[in-house]
């Protein structure tokens, strides 16, 4: 399964603990600094997907203030997909700069 | 759990009626998720986005309500069978792969499931090409619209049954699949009867509409249909043959009708028939340990008022003179033959104890003159608890167990 960016924010808010809906909402808001603000159409999207592909799975629910909260939590494979992720998106990161390093150094002269 | 839940959630809403109102319209909104899921997970859904709405919303904004609708289809498209597989399914009713049971419920358990059907299939081809070549006069109905009226009319003339053989066909599993928990598997489940009230009321309405309807159109039609023998026929030349002409109805009206004057009589005569047997087997039915009433379902009532409508249209037609005389003649002759005999089983059953008296217990009892027989259980599906040892499962019920005793 291909990781979009929206899906890593997810898994990386579920690397932290497990988490309800709305709570996956709160955390990724909160680790894309505001920028990604998910639709509950859009995270049990996302949801499905990554349960199909065996990257998350439910960890149990319980029922506050009258609200169904299931909570979900990472398996193996969905840890060892974030990492991965996180690894390619570190390696990009150190490419972008040289570049981006070497355009300024070409500007200046 | 509260602790590791991360962002905490608003409270429960200090206005209960506004909580109702967003919740009235996510569940709208949601209706783009597939039927099953919306079963499983949609209270979750609904919950997380009456706390993304905040407190004291009372609808869902316009981007929440196109995120539900995108996020329901994509769904839909996700579960949706390969288009090879669809169509062998939806044309020749080849049985569903496994990986789309689960889709196969939600088609068949749908509203639109019987005119899905029907467009998928090719047998009303024929059926139309006869029922556009029909006789008629000036101002023929346009094979469009009566294409139409046949694809409405799937819907209310497939019986229920028609979607239980279909999910036992597509859905259980057959004998060799190892089942896993949750899959649907056959099952006795007591046989459904519409109660002789309702049945017999709805049944009343539609003969009674048929039959007077009909009598209006034999009465007021200004045309007819005659088949001239000729000897010298004018599209085949010389010999014997004959042609068809709209003519002036004159006195071939007293045929229509004498025709539904003699139905409505032998009708009568029936329901004398009617009245005695009802009078002699009603108290000697046999106990019905795997039936269920209900009362006459929605889209039954909507069918039994879709086929008024068509009748009274094809008597308007008649009566214009947009077509002869003779498409109201047939329905209206068999409904005048019953329209009695029910009428006189309606009044039977108002006036005795019959709860329990299934509107085919009547037609049983009215045209065979014997008691009913004793209903056998349906199959049913329901979900499977799993490969689990034998002595852990769940044994199914006997609808004819006495009911467990309360401490």
């Amino acid at each position: 399964m291909r990781i979009t960016e929206q899906g890593y924010l997810v898994l990386l808010s579920l690397a932290e603990q497990p988490r309800h809906g709305y709570g996956i909402v709160g955390a990724v808001l909160e680790l894309s600094d505001g920028a990604t603000k998910l639709g509950a159409g859009t995270l049990y999207g996302l949801l499905d997907r990554m349960g199909e592909a065996g990257l998350v799975e439910a960890s149990g629910e319980e029922v506050v203030d009258g609200r169904l909260r299931r909570y979900y939590r990472l398996t193996d494979q969905g840890s060892a997909a974030v990492v991965r992720e996180t690894a390619r998106l570190r390696a990009l990161t150190h490419r972008a700069r040289t570049v981006l390093g070497a355009h300024l150094a070409f500007a200046r002269s | 759990m509260t602790s590791t839940s991360g962002a905490e959630s608003p409270a429960g809403s200090a206005d209960p009626l506004a909580e109702a109102q967003i919740v009235e319209s996510i569940e709208f909104w949601m209706r783009a998720y597939p039927r099953r899921w919306r079963q499983a997970r949609g209270r979750e859904l609904v919950d997380v986005v009456v706390d993304l709405a905040g407190p004291g919303a009372r609808r869902l904004d316009a981007r929440s309500a196109l995120d539900l609708v995108r996020g329901g289809w994509a769904m839909r498209w996700r579960e949706h069978p390969l288009p090879h597989t669809w169509l062998l399914y939806r044309t020749f009713d080849r049985r569903i792969p496994v990986a789309y049971r689960s889709w196969a419920l939600d088609d068949i358990d749908g509203f639109w499931y019987p005119m899905r059907r029907f467009l998928g299939g090719t047998w009303f081809l024929p059926l139309m090409v006869i029922i556009t070549s029909w006789p008629r006069g000036s101002g023929a109905v346009p094979p469009l619209v009566m294409f139409a009226l046949m694809v409405i009319s799937s819907m209310f003339i497939t019986p229920q049954s028609y979607r239980s053989r279909a999910r036992l066909k597509h859905v259980a599993p057959r004998f060799g699949e190892v089942p896993v928990e949750g899959t649907l598997v056959a099952w006795d489940v007591p046989r459904q009867r519409v109660t002789a009230r309702a049945g017999l009321t709805w049944t009343t309405l539609l003969l009674g509409t048929t039959g007077a309807a009909s009598l209006v159109a034999a009465l007021l039609a200004p045309k007819v249909l005659l088949t001239i023998f000729t000897a010298n026929s004018p599209n085949m030349g010389p010999g014997f043959g004959w042609f068809n002409v709209v003519a002036p109805i004159g006195g071939h009206r007293v045929v229509a009708v004498s025709i539904l004057s003699v139905a409505l009589g032998v009708g009568a005569l029936g329901a004398v028939a009617v009245r005695l047997r009802l009078g002699r087997l009603l108290g000697e039915r046999p106990d019905q340990p795997y039936r269920v009433l209900r009362p006459v379902s929605a889209s039954g009532k909507l069918g039994v008022l879709f086929s008024a409508m068509i009748i009274v249209a094809i008597v308007w037609l008649e009566v214009s003179g947009k077509i002869v005389l003779g498409l109201s003649v047939v329905p209206g002759t068999v409904a005048l033959l019953l329209l009695p005999g029910a009428l006189v089983a309606l009044l039977v059953g108002r006036r005795t104890d019959t709860h329990d008296l299934a509107g085919r217990d009547v037609w049983w009892i009215a045209t065979r003159g014997r008691v009913p027989r004793v209903d056998q259980p349906a199959s049913g599906l329901r979900p499977s608890p799993g490969p689990v040892p034998g002595s852990v499962l769940v044994q199914p019920t006997d609808p004819t167990d006495p009911p467990p005793a309360t401490p």
